[in-house]
């Protein structure tokens, strides 16, 4: 193996130990025969390897846990609480302001349509109404033309049926 | 970390405090020395662990047996750790404070053994800080808390190739910083 290559594993799986024997006893032997890998690996430990060594675990403080302990007993008291929590979130949702928006603009609708709806059927009455009351006049006046015999019915056959 | 068993894991995921409590004794010096490693502030390593149990304890019954729940944990508190990281303002991690190590005197009452732990810690953090987020992770889960290349691949979803990138280009950065110093000292 060339030195290049050395220096490769010597920055990572030789000194992390993740080679196997076979390849860890090839690059022992280099290093023995290797002034520049020697020097390059124990500048390599001297600064990268060695001063992580041995490090003591730093456990957190008694406060910590306790804290944990009030998070979890606070969260636990809060669905306690929500007896219904569906409700309270259904609720939320409605007024939430954020979808106020979205809540008005079907209302509106809907109540124009209503509006427009009754709108026109009022209207609509109302023609029926007007129709019927000017056919009713009509019918009137035709009726007391004929009796008091203004209008001419022009043919016989009219004079017959009548 | 310890291991934790299957059963408590079952109970603590029902609600049992008491179990949960046991997952918390066994995995909080994990979480917090990553988290406090890779974030290197105190407050912020206290507050992340918190929001690292709650997560853990909100999200248990959600754990399938899938992949192993140390790994699961792992994931979470270096997804939380790297977050908190990112936040972090550039040039807070300072060559100075190794400076600052070296020159500060100690106080009286401090055992030798605790100074020189504590000038252990400075020299780590200001190893630490000079590897961007990334390479600080990996150096961390490998060098200090010795997970392999496939735990560490696991716990952060990469390639586990690129774990070994990111420890290469980390150790390359070291060794450069150093050189730098011997020849800035010999001026």
């Amino acid at each position: 193996m060339k030195c290049d290559q050395i220096k490769e594993f010597l920055m990572t799986d030789y000194t992390d130990g993740e080679l196997s024997n076979e390849r860890k006893k090839e690059i022992e032997d280099h290093l023995n025969n290797c002034c520049s890998c020697k020097e390059f690996e124990q500048a390599l430990r001297k600064v990268a390897i060695d001063p992580f060594k041995n490090i003591e675990e730093v456990k957190p403080p008694d406060y910590v846990w306790e804290r944990v302990k009030n998070s979890i007993d606070h969260s636990k008291e809060q669905d306690q609480i929500d007896i219904v929590p569906g409700i309270r979130g259904f609720f939320s949702s409605i007024f939430a302001p954020r979808r106020a928006v979205f809540t008005a603009i079907p209302a509106v609708v809907i109540i124009f349509l209503a509006i427009f709806l009754t709108r026109t059927h009022l209207n609509n009455k109302i023609m029926v109404n007007t129709y019927l009351n000017e056919q009713a006049e009509f019918f009137a006046y035709l009726d007391n033309e004929v009796n008091g015999g203004s209008v001419d019915l022009g043919t016989d056959i009219e004079k017959y049926l009548l | 970390m310890q291991d934790i068993s299957k059963d408590i894991i079952i109970e603590a995921a029902k609600g049992d405090l008491e179990s949960f409590e046991e997952i918390y004794r066994a995995s909080s010096g994990f979480v917090y020395s990553v988290v406090l490693r890779i974030a290197n502030n105190r407050h912020d390593a206290e507050e992340v662990t918190q929001e690292v149990f709650i997560k853990i304890y909100k999200n248990l019954k959600n754990f399938k047996f899938e992949s192993s729940f140390k790994t699961w944990i792992y994931r979470i508190a270096v997804n939380a750790a790297i977050n908190t990281s990112k936040k972090i303002v550039k040039g807070r991690y300072k060559r100075s404070d190794f400076d600052v190590a070296i020159q500060t005197e100690p106080g009286k009452d401090m055992t030798r053994e605790v100074i020189e732990r504590k000038d252990k810690e400075k020299v780590i953090a200001s190893l630490l800080g000079m590897l961007n987020s990334d390479q600080r992770t990996c150096m961390v889960l490998r060098a200090i808390q010795g997970l392999s290349y496939k735990e560490i691949a696991e716990a952060l979803k990469i390639n586990i190739n690129t774990v070994r990138s990111r420890l290469k280009r980390a150790k390359e950065i070291l060794l450069t910083s150093k050189r730098k110093e011997v020849i800035k000292n010999e001026m």
